[in-house]
């Protein structure tokens, strides 16, 4: 799938977008980019290049200095700050490396958390099993701390979790950093399953080369954004 | 559901919110009970004495007067002479006047001797007379009257042979074997001193004092009522009801300059309000020290929830990704704390009242204190609402900690 004729909608829009931590000496400058709906992205790059800058900037947690991000055809980046939650809430899901549950609740309640704040009814029982067992887990982990789970199992609890609201946009950090060969393999087919029953466009970050067959469309971060030393772009 | 959130995790993190309940828990306690204790003794002592005008005693303190004869605490004061009470009951302003003898016990509790005017006149809470659970007034020399704790506790009926001992000790040397006394009367409870006095006639006082007392007034008693035994030389205090009260100030002046005996009238509301002034400084500084108490153990609940926000960054960046603003997690810390102080709240208000419920008998029986156990009451609903207030104030610095912190978090 080509990005620019694409018949649909897109999905992610940045618009001379550049951002400087305050702490930093240089300032990353991101070049205009569309993502479409639908389009799975594998987005590569060395520490340091801005790749989780970039994902902070796509959910919201960081606003850019200059330039725009719109999610949806609609204004994200220039959104109040309640408003930008709500609308990640409803509209964005995020799977980390790690850590991406609340270890002293239930995975059930873990995922009725993420409804609760996407202003949604939680999730019926049938779903949940539904879901849970779509990723390939026994349904009575329900009931389980999530602290208590493997981090193999976490990470799929973290997509369940991530896609309960069915969120347009799912952007994911290294999510098998902390997995062995097969359970990474086992992890990245759920995930595109999952992506591919729901429409999902998905933002897959990592380092990890081979894991790009898995996607639609390989993009360096070096071609995305520029690093440069004091504010001039 | 932030409900559910908040009581999990303060659950995860269980030893250090319990150290800090425990903490929460003994200081709203000592606040508590320095609140209670003090409004239920300002209440039990005002409540003991009604009605009367003037307490007439032997000159000392008019304080010691007061507790002594009323309160049945402090030291004894010297006695006046009967004459003085005869005296009295002839003034024209005198309504009634009851006689008070006192310096005896019966297994720790005092016993009273007095007359028929003590079970007519005597007054305590709201101008409430006394009556009587079971029986009546003692009619004969050596009939006795007990109180309500006393009976109880001693297991008492009405028609039961008492024996009064000399002097104050629980255990006295000096039995009085030979004066055994009948129960005809048990009065109900007044959640007074009353309810743990014996009470006697003044003659069966006398009478018990004097060597085999018992033969002789019989004898007496039968041979139809010698004015020796009859007329007491004399009397501990005199508590005086006046027929108006703008007669108390004269006859208090007159009582005071009395040349036949060495007399001193008191008002019980005057020493009363002397009590309160000296105990005034007193209930300040405990509940100064109390609120200080306070104070540190809410900064431990702060320093806890602190602490906490490094541990729990990750918590946070979870929640911020499912979309939770940082105002959620500001209310959220609030409410940590909140719930942590209501708990504890509560738990004080049972463990108080557990104490009180305990150690009530033995308030009354040492300090006269009446303390109630129930603790439900708009004071303190107040107090348990400053308290909740202030753990709101002390933990705003965490929260807006972690507020900062959600603003701030990144992935």
């Amino acid at each position: 799938m080509i990005l620019s004729d694409s018949p649909k909608h897109p999905a992610i829009t940045l618009k001379n977008v550049s951002f400087q931590y305050a702490e930093s000496a240089t300032e990353l400058c991101y070049h205009d980019w569309q993502v479409s709906q639908g389009e799975r992205i594998f987005l590569h790059g060395p520490s340091g290049s801005g790749k989780t800058t970039l994902l902070n900037l796509l959910c919201g947690i960081l606003t850019p200095d200059k330039g725009t991000v719109e999610l949806l055809s609609k204004p994200f980046s220039t959104l109040r700050n309640t408003q930008r939650d709500k609308f990640r809430a409803r509209h964005i899901g995020v799977v980390f490396q790690q850590f991406n549950l609340i270890s002293h609740l239930s995975v059930a309640q873990n995922i009725a958390l993420a409804t609760h704040f996407a202003g949604s009814s939680p999730p019926d029982s049938a779903t949940l099993v539904q879901l849970i067992e779509a990723l390939q887990l026994p349904p009575k982990i329900l009931h389980n701390k999530a602290g208590q789970l493997s981090v193999g199992q976490q990470q799929r609890v973290a997509i369940a979790r991530a896609l309960i609201n069915r969120p347009e946009i799912l952007l994911v950090d290294e999510p098998t950093s902390a997995l062995d060969a097969d359970a990474r393999d086992a992890f990245m087919k759920l995930l595109i399953s999952q992506c591919e029953r729901y429409q999902t466009t998905l933002i897959f970050v990592s380092h990890d080369i081979s894991l790009s067959d898995y996607l639609d469309k390989r993009v360096a971060l070096k071609d995305l954004a520029d690093k440069k030393e004091s504010r001039s772009c | 559901m932030l409900m559910s959130f908040a009581l999990s995790s303060l659950r995860s993190r269980g030893k250090s919110v319990a150290l800090t309940f425990l903490a929460l828990l003994i200081s709203i306690s000592v606040l508590l009970s320095v609140e209670h204790v003090q409004r239920q003794a300002q209440a039990s002592f005002n409540r003991t004495i009604s009605d009367v005008d003037l307490i007439v005693g032997a000159p000392s303190g008019q304080l010691n007067l007061l507790l002594y004869s009323v309160f049945r605490m402090g030291s004894p004061t010297n006695s006046i002479r009967y004459a003085s009470y005869e005296m009295l009951l002839t003034e024209p302003q005198v309504k009634w006047a009851i006689p008070l003898s006192l310096g005896d016990a019966h297994h720790g509790f005092r016993v009273l001797g007095t007359n028929q005017q003590y079970f007519a006149h005597y007054k305590y809470g709201n101008k409430q007379p006394l009556t009587f659970a079971q029986g009546k007034s003692f009619s004969n020399m050596f009939d006795a009257v007990v109180g309500a704790d006393v009976a109880s506790e001693l297991n008492y009926k009405v028609g039961d042979k008492i024996v009064i001992a000399h002097g104050l000790g629980a255990v006295s040397f000096k039995q009085h074997d030979d004066s055994p006394f009948t129960v005809t009367g048990i009065l109900a409870p007044t959640g007074t001193p009353v309810d743990k006095t014996v009470h006697v006639s003044l003659q069966g006082i006398e009478a018990m004092h004097a060597p085999h007392a018992r033969h002789e007034a019989e004898q007496e008693a039968h041979e139809h009522a010698n004015a020796k035994v009859n007329k007491p030389d004399s009397v501990t205090a005199i508590l005086v009801g006046l027929n108006s009260k703008f007669a108390t100030f004269t006859l208090q002046r007159e009582l005071n300059n009395y040349d036949q005996d060495r007399l001193m009238a008191v008002l019980p509301g005057v020493a009363l309000n002397e009590m309160w002034q000296m105990m005034s400084g007193v209930e300040n500084l405990l509940r100064f020290i109390s609120v200080l108490i306070m104070l540190s153990s809410l900064f431990g609940l702060s320093t806890m929830l602190l602490a906490s926000m490094h541990q729990r960054q990750q918590e946070i960046a979870v929640l911020r990704i499912m979309g939770a603003g940082a105002g959620t997690i500001f209310r959220l810390i609030l409410l940590e704390a909140v719930l942590l102080a209501s708990a504890a709240s509560l738990a004080s208000v049972a463990l108080v009242s557990g104490f009180f419920a305990v150690a009530r008998g033995w308030l009354a029986s040492h300090y006269g204190m009446f303390i109630s156990a129930n603790l439900l009451n708009l004071h303190t609903g107040l107090v348990i609402g400053a308290v909740l207030l202030a753990t709101l104030l002390c933990s705003l610095l965490p929260a807006i900690d972690a507020y900062r912190g959600a603003l701030n978090q990144r992935l």
